[in-house]
C-alpha cells in the first residue's frame, strides 16, 4: 500500500500552488481556482486518513466539502460580478477601498 | 473579460508559498505514521458511502457515522448559494432588472409599461414604442 | 407638650430656611410682594425660632433626662466595617442655649437691618435677608447637630453664608477681597478638621455627640482601658486622641479667628454691619466655640490639647487687644475686640473652665452684639464714616444709642456688674485656680490677665472718642437721625449686657454663701454624659488655691477688675476731653507695628507668595512635565505606530494572503522547533 506521507506530500504540493496562485495572480477568477485547488488538497488529506484509519467518515467528509465548494464557487463567482461591476476589471488588487 | 492583459504580478510572494510546501514536507517526511488500516468491510466503498449518507444500518458496511442531517443541511446550504449567485448576478440597468433567470419576451412586457426610472422621472415608453412599431 | 416641643425642632432651623428661600424666589421673580424686599419674612422666621427654641429649652429643663437625641440614618454603611451615617438633632441645655442666644441675635439683627439697610436705600434687599435667613439657618442646624459630621456639613454653610454676606457690596474693591479672604482662611482650618472628622470616623466609627456610642464617651471608654479603638501612625490612643482633637481644633481656629488663623475676622468688616453684628456674636465665630463646648467630654481627656487651646487662647485675647488700642475706625476695634473676647473663651475651655467659657460665649454674644448693633446706629448717623477721629459729642445727639452702646462697653471692658465682668472673671478664675499647678495654664492666665487692662483701655477710647469730647466735624454736628427699628434691638440687648451677667455670679456666691449659679445649674441638667460636672470630673487639672477659695476668687476677681478700671480709667483720662490728641504717636514704633497688625497679613501673604507659590509652580512644572509627559507620551507613541501599524491594512487581497501565509509559516516552524518535529 502507499503510504501516507506520499498522500500529504502531494496534498501539501497541491495546497502550495494554490496558495502561490494566490500570492501571485491578481485575476480574480484564478483565484476562485486557487481556492479550488487549496480545498482538494484538504480533500486528498481527508481520504488518505479515512483509509489510513479504516473509516469511510473522512471520504463522507470529503464528499461534503466538494458540495461546500460548490456552493463557495457560486457565491464566488457573485462576487466576481458585483466586482466588475463596480470596479469594471475583475483585478482584486485594484479594489482597495476597504483599507485604513 | 478584463482589459488586464498582464495577470501576474510579482512573484516574490509566491516564496512563501514555496517555503510552506517546503516545511509541511520536512515535517511529513520525517514523520512516521505506521501502516495504514485499509478498508476491511465487504461492502465496496461507494456502497458503503450511500449506506451512511442515508444512515443506514448495513453488517457488511464499512463503519461510519451517520451524515442524513449533514445531507439535508447541505442541500439547503446549495440552495441558498444558488440563490445568492442569482441576487448577485443581476444587475439595474437603465432601471430594469436584469437577471439571469428572465427571458428577452419577458422583459419586454414589462417595459410596455410606464415604469419609474432609477433616477425618477418616468421612462419614456412612446417614443420606444414608435421606433419599434 | 414637651414631646411636641421636642418635634418641632427641626422647625428652628427650617423657619429661617424658608424666609430665605422666599427672600431668594420672591426676590428673583416678584420683587414687588416682598414686603421690605424679604426682611418681614425674616423677622417672622427668626421670630418664631427665638419662640420654639425658648420652648424647647423649658422642655428640656422640664424633661427628666434633660435631653432629646433624636437622628435619621442618611447614608447607610455597607460591608463589615461600614458605618453609618446621620442626621440628628441633639437638644441638651448647652444646645438650647445656644438655640437661644442664636435666635434672639437673629431676630434683632434682623430688626436693625430694616433701620440700617431699608431705610439707607441698599439695593440689593431681597440677596442680603436670603443670606441673612441662610446664615441663620445653618448657624441653629449646626447648634442642634447630633454628630460631629453634620456639624461639619453646617459649619461649612456657615463659611458660605459669611463669604455671601461680607461680599454683599460685591461692585466695591473692598467686600469681594474681604469676603474671599474669610473664606479662604476659614476654609484652611476646615480643611484641618474635615481630616479630623474622617480621622474620628475610622477611629470610632461614629461621631455622635452623646450617647453610649459617641465618640467622646468611647475614647472615655478607651482611655480607661474599658474598650479599643483603632489608632493610626503607631500611636497610642491617648497620643492619637490628642491628634483627632488638634485636627478638629483647625476648623475652630479658623471659625474663631485664634492666632495665627484670625486675619480674615478685621478685613470681614467690610460687610454691612448688621451682618458683622451676626458673624460676631452668634453665628461663625461663636461656632468654633460651640464646636470645642459641644465635644468637650473628648477634649476634658487630653490634657495636652486642652494646654494647647488655653495658651492659644491667652495669647490671642491679649495680642487682639494690643491691636485694637490704636485703630482708627470703631468696626475694627470691635473686630479685634472680638478676637479677645474669643480668646478668652477659648483660655476658659482649655483651662477646664467649661461652664465659664459657655458664659462668656452667652455674655459675648450679648455685649458684641449690641456694640456692633450700635455701631451700626452710629454709623448710620454719621453717613458711613467710621473713622472715629471724625466723630466725638454723640452723646447728646443720639441718648439711646449712647446708653446701650456704654453699657456694651462696660460689660466687654468687665466693669462690675455688667454681664462681661461676670463671666470674663470666672474664665479668669478657672485659669488661675488650674494654672497654680501648671506654669503654661499660669502663663495663658497672665496674658489674659494682662489682655483686660488692654480691653478696658480700647473699649473706654472708644468710648470717648465716639461720644465725648467736641464734634470734630460737621457730621458729627448734625447726625442722621434714627428709627425705633435701630433702637429697639439697642435696647433690648443693653438691658441683656447689662443683666445677662446675673445668671451666675460666682464671687457674690461664695462671698455670701447665696446659691446663684444658675448658668451651672443649667448645664448640669442635661444627661450626665453631657454634664458640666461630669466635665469637670474628666479634667485632668488639680485646683489650686491662694489663701481659702474665697481669698482667690475675691483676688482673681479683684485684679481683672482693678486692671479693667485702669485701663478704662486711662483712656477716660486721654481721651475723654474736649479735644483729644492722637496718643498713638507716643508709642513710637510699636505704634507703626500695631497698626499694621504685627505685619501678620504681611507674613500670611508671604508665605502665600514666597512660599506655597515656588512651591505650586513646581508642583505646577511636575504635573505638566512629568505627568502630562508621560501621558502625553504613551499617547503619541500610540499614534505613530498606530499610523505605521494600519499600513498594512493595504485592501490588497494579496498583501493580507502574504501575511497569512508567511506568519503560518513562522508559527509552523516555531511549532516544529519546539515540538521537535525536525
Amino acid at each position: 500500500m502507499v503510504p501516507v506521507q506520499y498522500y500529504l506530500l502531494v496534498s501539501a504540493a497541491v495546497f502550495c500552488i494554490g496558495v502561490f496562485g494566490i500570492l501571485t495572480r491578481r485575476n480574480a477568477l484564478v483565484f476562485l481556482m486557487s481556492v479550488e485547488l487549496m480545498l482538494n488538497a484538504a480533500n486528498i488529506n481527508l481520504v488518505a486518513f479515512s483509509r489510513f484509519h479504516g473509516n469511510l467518515t473522512g471520504q463522507m467528509f470529503s464528499l461534503f466539502t466538494l458540495a461546500v465548494a460548490a456552493a463557495e464557487v457560486a457565491i464566488g463567482i457573485g462576487i466576481i460580478l458585483v466586482l466588475y461591476r463596480n470596479f469594471a476589471d475583475v483585478d482584486v488588487t485594484n479594489a482597495t477601498t476597504m483599507r485604513w | 473579460m478584463t482589459n488586464n492583459t498582464d495577470d501576474r504580478s510579482s512573484l516574490v510572494p509566491g516564496l512563501a508559498a514555496v517555503a510552506l510546501f517546503g516545511v509541511l514536507a520536512v515535517v511529513f517526511v520525517r514523520a512516521s505514521f505506521g501502516d495504514a488500516a485499509g478498508f476491511t468491510g465487504g461492502e465496496g466503498v461507494v456502497a458503503s458511502i450511500g449506506y451512511a449518507l442515508l444512515n443506514i444500518q448495513h453488517p457488511d458496511a464499512i463503519p461510519s457515522e451517520g451524515f442524513l442531517v449533514a445531507l439535508l443541511l447541505i442541500a439547503v446550504v446549495l440552495d441558498a448559494a444558488l440563490d445568492g449567485a442569482v441576487l448577485l448576478a443581476r444587475r439595474d440597468e437603465n432601471g430594469e432588472i436584469t437577471t439571469a433567470l428572465r427571458s428577452n419576451a419577458a422583459d419586454d412586457e414589462a417595459t410596455s409599461e410606464p415604469v419609474a426610472a432609477a433616477d425618477g422621472g418616468v421612462v419614456a415608453s412612446d417614443d420606444s414604442e414608435e421606433v419599434t412599431g | 407638650m414637651a414631646a411636641l416641643s421636642f418635634e418641632l425642632a427641626p422647625v428652628i432651623a427650617a423657619l429661617p430656611f424658608v424666609s430665605f428661600l422666599i427672600a431668594l424666589l420672591a426676590g428673583a421673580f416678584a420683587p414687588r410682594l416682598l414686603p421690605k424686599g424679604g426682611a418681614i419674612p425674616g423677622i417672622a422666621a427668626t421670630a418664631g425660632s427665638l419662640l420654639l427654641s425658648a420652648w424647647a429649652a423649658l422642655a428640656v429643663w422640664n424633661s427628666s433626662e434633660g435631653v432629646y437625641h433624636e437622628s435619621i440614618t442618611w447614608v447607610a454603611g455597607v460591608g463589615d466595617a461600614a458605618f453609618d451615617l446621620h442626621f440628628g438633632i441633639l437638644l441638651d441645655p448647652l444646645s438650647t442655649m445656644m438655640l437661644v442666644i442664636v435666635s434672639l441675635v437673629a431676630v434683632l439683627v434682623h430688626v436693625f437691618s430694616l433701620g440700617y439697610m431699608n431705610d439707607e436705600g441698599e439695593t440689593g434687599l431681597p440677596r442680603y435677608y436670603a443670606g441673612l435667613g441662610l446664615f441663620t439657618a445653618s448657624m441653629l442646624s449646626f447648634v442642634f447637630a447630633s454628630n460631629l459630621l453634620m456639624a461639619f456639613m453646617f459649619f461649612e454653610l456657615v463659611g458660605l453664608c459669611s463669604w455671601l454676606l461680607i461680599g454683599f457690596h460685591f461692585r466695591e474693591p473692598g467686600p469681594p477681597s474681604a469676603a474671599k479672604k474669610a473664606f479662604l482662611v476659614t476654609r484652611f482650618g476646615d480643611y484641618f478638621f474635615l481630616v479630623g472628622v474622617v480621622g474620628v470616623f475610622a477611629t470610632f466609627g461614629t461621631t455622635a455627640f452623646a450617647g453610649s456610642e459617641s465618640f467622646p464617651h468611647l475614647a472615655e471608654q478607651v482611655l480607661a482601658g474599658e474598650a479599643s479603638a483603632t489608632t493610626f501612625l503607631g500611636l497610642d490612643p491617648q497620643a492619637w486622641f490628642a491628634v483627632l482633637g488638634l485636627l478638629v481644633l483647625g476648623g475652630v481656629v479658623g471659625k474663631s479667628a485664634q492666632y495665627p488663623l484670625h486675619t480674615w475676622l478685621p478685613d470681614a468688616m467690610e460687610g454691612p454691619t448688621p451682618v458683622s453684628a451676626l458673624i460676631h456674636a452668634a453665628t461663625m465665630v461663636a461656632a468654633g466655640v460651640y464646636l470645642v463646648a459641644r465635644m468637650y467630654g473628648f477634649y476634658a481627656l487630653l490634657p495636652q490639647v486642652l494646654a494647647f487651646i488655653a495658651f492659644v487662647g491667652g495669647f490671642t485675647a491679649l495680642f487682639a487687644a494690643s491691636m485694637g488700642v490704636v485703630k482708627k475706625e470703631l468696626k475694627q476695634v470691635l473686630a479685634y475686640s472680638t478676637i479677645s473676647q474669643y480668646g478668652y473663651m477659648m483660655l476658659g475651655l482649655g483651662a477646664g473652665g467649661y461652664v465659664a467659657a459657655t458664659f462668656h460665649l452667652m455674655t459675648h454674644a450679648f455685649f458684641k452684639a449690641l456694640l456692633f448693633l450700635g455701631a451700626g446706629s452710629v454709623i448710620i448717623a454719621m453717613h458711613h464714616n467710621e473713622n472715629m477721629w471724625d466723630m466725638g459729642g454723640l452723646k447728646e445727639k443720639m441718648p439711646v444709642t449712647y446708653y446701650a452702646f456704654l453699657s456694651g462697653s462696660l460689660a466687654l471692658a468687665g466693669i462690675v456688674p455688667f454681664s462681661g465682668f461676670w463671666s470674663k472673671d470666672e474664665v479668669l478664675y478657672e485659669a488661675l485656680v488650674h494654672g497654680l499647678d501648671s506654669p503654661l495654664l499660669l502663663g495663658a492666665y497672665a496674658m489674659g490677665l494682662l489682655a483686660v487692662f488692654f480691653t478696658g483701655f480700647y473699649t473706654f477710647r472708644m468710648v470717648a472718642l465716639t461720644f465725648h469730647g467736641d464734634p470734630r466735624t460737621d457730621t458729627a454736628r448734625d447726625p442722621h437721625g434714627v428709627g425705633w427699628n435701630v433702637k429697639l434691638p439697642l435696647v433690648v440687648l443693653g438691658t441683656l449686657a447689662a443683666v445677662a451677667g446675673l445668671v451666675n455670679m460666682v464671687p457674690v456666691a461664695e462671698l455670701t454663701g447665696a446659691h446663684l449659679e444658675f448658668l451651672h445649674d443649667w448645664l448640669d441638667a442635661g444627661p450626665e454624659a453631657l454634664t458640666a460636672h461630669h466635665y469637670g470630673d474628666l479634667l485632668p487639672y488639680s485646683s489650686g488655691t491662694i489663701g481659702t477659695e474665697l481669698t482667690t476668687v475675691l483676688l482673681s476677681a479683684g485684679v481683672s477688675l482693678g486692671l479693667a478700671l485702669a485701663g478704662a480709667g486711662l483712656a477716660w483720662k486721654l481721651y475723654a476731653v474736649a479735644d483729644p490728641d492722637e496718643h498713638t504717636d507716643k508709642l513710637g514704633s510699636a505704634k507703626t507695628v500695631l497698626f499694621n497688625n504685627y505685619y501678620q497679613d504681611e507674613y500670611q501673604v508671604w508665605i502665600a507668595t514666597g512660599l506655597t507659590l515656588p512651591l505650586a509652580r513646581a508642583a505646577d512644572k511636575f504635573d505638566q512635565g512629568v505627568i502630562d509627559g508621560v501621558v502625553n507620551g504613551v499617547s503619541s507613541v500610540s499614534l505613530l505606530s498606530g499610523s505605521r501599524v494600519k499600513r498594512i491594512q493595504s485592501g490588497v487581497v494579496t498583501n493580507y494572503a502574504f501575511l497569512l501565509t508567511a506568519s503560518l509559516v513562522v508559527l509552523l516552524v516555531a511549532i516544529g522547533l519546539i515540538g521537535g518535529w525536525f
